[in-house]
């Protein structure tokens, strides 16, 4: 018996096999040696030195790029901050919609962004800013705020305008998972609460402000804390509207790293790009792990 | 009272309107390009007029068929073989206690915090030591590998709340852990393994940046569709039919499975 269980044992760890196999050889042997390599002058084959933190001190003291990439970034990452506020609007005017046939209408409606490809949407975007035939300098001349379609400002290719461009991408910057997660909350708040509320009295508008905002204000500092981490490493976006251009007016640490590595080989600094990206991302987890969780505690007292 | 009321209902529609004409306009704008010949292109993009060019839908067809069937094929894969080993690991996990169980299972869940950037560029390198570059595996592979640790922490969740007599009683007719595994665990989560299959789905379609490095010869949808737009000239008309047609599979897969996805993640939200 102990011993067919033993073999029962075995059994289990052979079954996990698969999934451990891929994950060491996949992505943690990657990561291990992202770090590893990140001390090293490496051009990814027979280039190997040892140079200790200077890749990591080139990237945050001498690499003439980077001061522009973080701070486009920064703008990128407030903007994203901003227009999350559309999305919590529309969630809050369609819950107070009367009817859930109108209701379920327009969440249909608002859902269809996020089922075209997201590659998509962003083609359609550099359409719509495209200089010569984009749909935005043909409505500008239609409304005779520019004589000729090609007339009116080069947008993503200009270099003032290329990064509000970028922010602007997206309008009315409607963010389909954080609507449905918001309305999800919405509507868990109980008849009870809201039926007190009518008795008391209280206008739609402190209902709105004292019931219904802070239901959502919860879920929308985790939309908030997601955008973050999720818009610090992505790149795919400004790789694909500008390239990062025009120059470098806007690059972001990503791309900075992409390009370093594929453009030129130096896949020892780009290692090193990504380990402090890494870092950056890991601080502002735990800083929100701890962070949430005084915040359901005081939700839970109160 | 009740022409306010009536009012402010119609103040509120007005504004919900104006928000999805926004949403829809640039996809309105691309169906509407998708019938047009260069010359009524630059005429006016705002509605199709006739004669309307269905051919374009030809040439665009031509132009992304070979990446869907790339994309289509590299997420039946994935999706396949990621959801056979990440069930088996998340069963284990679930139902049993062996020593390292916790230790192991941390291992996993630790990757939850590595970002994809510190990856990019040790995960290339590997895919080129093996021989894997401009391969469809350098795709699979990796993609299986990153699946892992979500479906794995999702479905084990989703097993614990399997009452353990199912098994048990099972147990006591003598099956064995993969014989309960694949009689009551694997029928019992069609659901939640649909889901996930999905997300695999949809994932692989949106990925941009490791087919942009590794599979140049094996294009899928994100990659193809960039690469496309760079090339095109002056073919507006079929460049607009091709991006709708890349679409289609998504949305006819959303449309059929939305209910489920909404359904999930507002039960996911009140959870968190």
């Amino acid at each position: 018996m102990a011993r067919s269980r033993r073999a029962g044992v075995g059994q289990l760890y052979l079954l996990i096999l698969p999934t451990f196999a891929f994950v060491i050889v996949f992505t943690y042997y990657p990561s291990l040696s992202a770090v590893y390599h990140a001390f090293f002058r490496w051009n990814g084959s027979n280039i190997k030195e040892f140079v200790g933190f200077a890749n990591f001190i080139r990237v945050i003291f001498d690499d003439p790029d980077m001061p522009r990439a973080v701070g486009n970034m920064a703008l990128l990452l407030a903007g994203n901050l901003i227009l999350q506020i559309p999305t919590v609007i529309a969630a809050l005017v369609l819950y107070h919609l009367r009817y859930p046939k109108w209701q379920y209408g327009f969440r249909v409606l608002f859902v269809l962004p996020m089922v075209v490809p997201g590659m998509v949407g962003m083609l359609l975007w550099q359409f719509i800013y495209n200089p010569y035939v984009g749909l935005l300098n043909r409505t500008l001349a239609a409304l005779g705020i520019i004589d000729l379609p090609w007339d009116g400002p080069t947008w993503l290719a200009d270099n003032s305008l290329a990064l509000p461009s970028l922010i602007f991408m997206g309008f009315p910057w409607i963010n389909t998972i954080g609507l449905l997660i918001y309305l999800a909350g919405l509507q868990r708040i109980s008849q009870d609460l809201i039926d007190a509320a009518m008795i008391d009295g209280a206008a739609t508008i402190s209902r709105v402000w004292h019931i219904e905002l802070p239901m959502v204000l919860g879920q929308l500092k985790l939309m908030l804390i997601l955008s973050i981490i999720g818009g610090i490493q992505d790149y795919g976006k400004v790789m694909i509207m500008t390239g990062g251009g025009p120059g470098v007016s806007t690059t972001v640490p990503g791309l900075l790293m992409y390009q370093r590595a594929f453009r030129y080989s130096h896949m020892g600094y780009a290692s090193a790009v990504g380990v402090l990206m890494f870092l950056v991302i890991l601080g502002l987890t735990m800083i929100n792990l701890k962070y949430f969780k005084t915040h359901d505690d005081q939700a839970e007292g109160a | 009272m009740a022409i306010l009321s009536k009012r402010a209902e119609t103040a509120k529609l007005a504004v919900l309107s104006l928000i999805a004409i926004a949403v829809l306009v640039p996809f309105w704008i691309m169906v509407s390009i998708s019938f047009k010949n260069l010359r009524q292109f630059l005429q006016n993009i705002l509605y199709p007029s006739p004669p309307f060019h269905w051919e374009n839908y030809v040439s665009g067809w031509n132009a992304v068929a070979p990446y869907v069937l790339n994309t289509a094929l590299v997420a039946v894969i994935v999706t396949v073989v990621s959801l056979a080993c990440s069930s088996l690991t998340a069963y284990v996990f679930a139902r049993y206690k062996f020593p390292g169980r916790a230790a192991l299972f941390s291992a996993l869940m630790v990757l939850l915090m590595i970002p994809g950037v510190l990856n990019l560029i040790p995960q290339y390198v590997l895919a080129l030591n093996l021989g894997l570059v401009n391969t469809i595996w350098a795709l699979v592979l990796f993609y299986v590998a990153g699946r892992q640790v979500l479906e794995v922490y999702i479905m084990r969740t989703f097993f614990q709340g399997i009452p353990k007599e199912l098994f048990e009683a099972a147990q006591i007719d003598g099956a064995g852990h993969v014989r309960q595994y694949a009689s009551i665990a694997v029928p019992l989560s069609k659901s939640i393994m649909g889901t996930l299959a999905i997300m695999t789905v949809v994932f692989v379609w949106n990925d941009y940046i490791w087919p942009l490095v590794v599979a140049d010869d094996f294009k899928t949808v994100s990659y193809g569709l960039s690469f496309l737009t760079k090339q095109h000239s002056t073919a507006w008309g079929s460049l607009m039919a091709g991006y709708a047609l890349a679409s289609v599979p998504l949305v006819i897969l959303f449309t059929f499975t939305m209910r489920y996805f909404v359904e999930g993640l507002a039960s996911g939200a009140i959870k968190a």
